[in-house]
């Protein structure tokens, strides 16, 4: 078979067929922009449109990638969100981040302080002075929707660009502090509830300036990444709404008629979610998912989830950072033997490649797909 | 008091660590020393087993990493533990552990939660926080005499902090003094073979290496 433009092979296996080989695409990231700028770019990492379009580039074009992502990182919506309300977050810009700020120094006995220091919102006060992200102005959004813009622009279509969206759970506890936002789902839901709807608007204004920046191609708009994970929010309603907004998530396909990409960041096994998974497909039958766990796990995700993608799961640290090539061989084979047949799936991470892997762990991958991942599978 | 009804307090206190309640579980706690249980029975049967059984039922039936009842079950003995401090005895420590996340990671949720369970195992904890100055390591374990260093890292880099805090211990000839404690995402068992390092995925697995480390049960 003729090799294809990543566009089509990416098409083709999203639809179920079996393109010419396995599309790859890792959550390189970081990881190339360590490896353009050196490993400790991280202090102007995202904040710099040029050098991380060129590690966009720099993936697709030269290592190979089928897609890549430019969605940002954990604490992005936070940040924009305290910025707009006027009560900026310390880590806004990481310039600012300097080994005098006071969230640097040693913070006592862990048995006198609330687990994760002095947040931003303690009260209903604090909740009733937050203001949602305008993607436009706040923090480090406009960055990031530049950067989509030019990646597009200068990727001429020829590779997927996804945008990234962090769930409620994930900004809220960054905003109030981990422990005391389910504190506050449990025992005080007015207050939970007034943050929760700042950062749904935030990341409604988000989602819908990633398409008008070009972000998508294949149905795929953005990454939702489930912070609390695959099983555990199953549990409470309230928790399930916080990772899984599934009225946002309706919004978006109706209104830019877009699939979504979710990114369950779970270590270990996540099939007990599996039912909780199924509801995705009552709503867009276009989702596609990254996660960890083991290659099994993910064949039996793509049987129980289909017809969504999936995509996973090289572990990014166990085995990209301190696997061998052979090792990282070894578990493309076996993912490709699991996952690869009748299409539906990407060669990709668990979750994001850390800038330390060695390169040739990275390489590993790339050789290994084009190697062993041609279609029809005969390994 | 009969054991029937120590041990139905000691369960309803678990309960409350179970269920995240963190208002109840410092209630429960009071109500149990004035039933006249001990501190150190309760720190180490309610509070420190507690802890234990609620990791193995998330880790078994959802997940640890992540759960909010390991946040709010985590808070809930913490608070238990503050009403139980100034009521226990003096004691001489199971053994002294200097923990904290290394410089260029500022997250701290796990170290705390391992700082936590530590403590209600009746060890003395030596937090220093997040973003912790490498040299300061060093510093405290030599300055407290510390059998134990724990370094918690979720930062993908972290473990190159960790191989640069080795070989500060080298350096500074006391890396045969104290044994090293690692966890964490950014770590596994295989780097902590590689090195020679102790390795736990739970606060629970914490404890049962450090009590191992210092000759304990």
């Amino acid at each position: 078979m003729a090799e294809m433009k990543s566009m089509e092979r990416l098409a083709i296996a999203a639809r179920g067929g079996e393109p010419d080989r396995v599309p790859v695409s890792l959550h390189l990231h970081a990881w190339s922009y360590a490896q353009l700028y050196g490993p400790n770019s991280f202090q102007d990492y995202t904040l710099n449109v040029e050098k991380e379009v060129n590690a966009t580039l720099w993936e697709c074009r030269e290592l190979g990638m089928d897609g890549a992502s430019l969605g940002g990182d954990t604490t992005i919506m936070a940040e924009a969100i305290a910025e707009a309300s006027g009560m900026p977050y310390p880590t806004t810009y990481w310039d600012d981040y300097t080994p005098q700020h006071p969230h640097r120094l040693y913070e006592g006995d862990p048995l006198q302080t609330i687990a994760y220091g002095d947040p931003l919102v303690k009260t209903i006060e604090d909740a009733g002075k937050l203001v949602p992200a305008d993607p436009y102005k706040h923090g480090r959004l406009p960055m990031r929707l530049e950067a989509i813009k030019l990646a597009n622009k200068k990727l001429e279509g020829k590779h997927r660009v996804g945008g990234s969206c962090e769930s409620s759970v994930s900004c809220g506890g960054i905003l109030m502090g981990w422990t005391q936002m389910f504190i506050a789902m449990k025992n005080n839901l007015p207050l939970w509830q007034k943050v929760e709807d700042v950062i749904l608007k935030s990341n409604y204004a988000f989602i819908k300036a990633q398409v008008e920046a070009g972000c998508g191609g294949l149905g795929t708009v953005v990454h939702f990444p489930q912070w609390v994970g695959a099983e555990a929010y199953l549990a409470n309603p309230v928790w399930m709404h916080a990772d899984h907004p599934m009225d946002l998530i309706d919004r978006v396909i109706k209104e830019f008629g877009m699939g979504i990409a979710i990114h369950p960041c779970t270590v270990g096994p996540f099939l007990n979610g599996m039912e909780a998974f199924k509801t995705w497909l009552d709503h867009t039958p276009a989702f596609s998912m990254s996660t960890g766990g083991g290659a099994d796990d993910l064949a039996e995700a793509k049987r129980e989830l289909a017809p969504a993608v999936i995509s996973g799961n090289l572990a990014p640290v166990g085995l990209m950072v301190h696997g061998s090539p052979s090792d990282v061989e070894a578990a493309c084979i076996e993912l490709i033997q699991k996952c690869a047949p009748g299409g539906r799936y990407v060669l990709s991470g668990g979750c994001g490649i850390p800038i330390h892997a060695p390169p040739e762990n990275v390489q590993a991958v790339i050789d290994t797909v084009r190697k062993y991942g041609k279609y029809p599978i005969k390994i | 008091m009969s054991n029937d009804k120590e041990t139905e307090i000691i369960d309803k206190l678990k309960k409350s660590i179970f269920e995240g309640d963190v208002d109840k579980a410092p209630e429960v706690t009071q109500e149990a020393l004035n039933a006249g249980i001990t501190a150190e029975r309760l720190r180490e049967k309610a509070i420190s087993e507690g802890i234990a059984e609620l990791e193995g039922m998330l880790y078994g039936n959802l997940k640890v990493w992540g759960n909010p009842y390991l946040f709010m079950g985590m808070e809930a003995a913490r608070r238990c533990l503050q009403v139980l401090e100034p009521r226990l005895k003096p004691h001489k420590p199971l053994g002294i552990v200097v923990l904290g996340t290394p410089q260029g990671d500022v997250h701290d949720i796990g170290g705390k939660m391992v700082a936590i369970a530590l403590t209600a195992a009746g060890f003395e904890v030596v937090y220093l926080g997040r973003d912790v100055p490498l040299t300061l390591f060093i510093h405290k374990v030599r300055e407290k005499a510390a059998s134990i260093l724990a370094i918690s890292s979720y930062q993908t880099s972290g473990f190159t902090r960790i191989e640069k805090i080795l070989e500060l211990l080298e350096v500074a000839n006391m890396r045969d003094r104290v044994k090293v404690m690692v966890g964490g995402t950014t770590v596994s068992g295989r780097f902590a073979r590689k090195y020679g390092l102790l390795y736990a995925n739970t606060a629970s697995g914490a404890v049962r290496l450090a009590k191992e480390c210092i000759g304990g049960k």
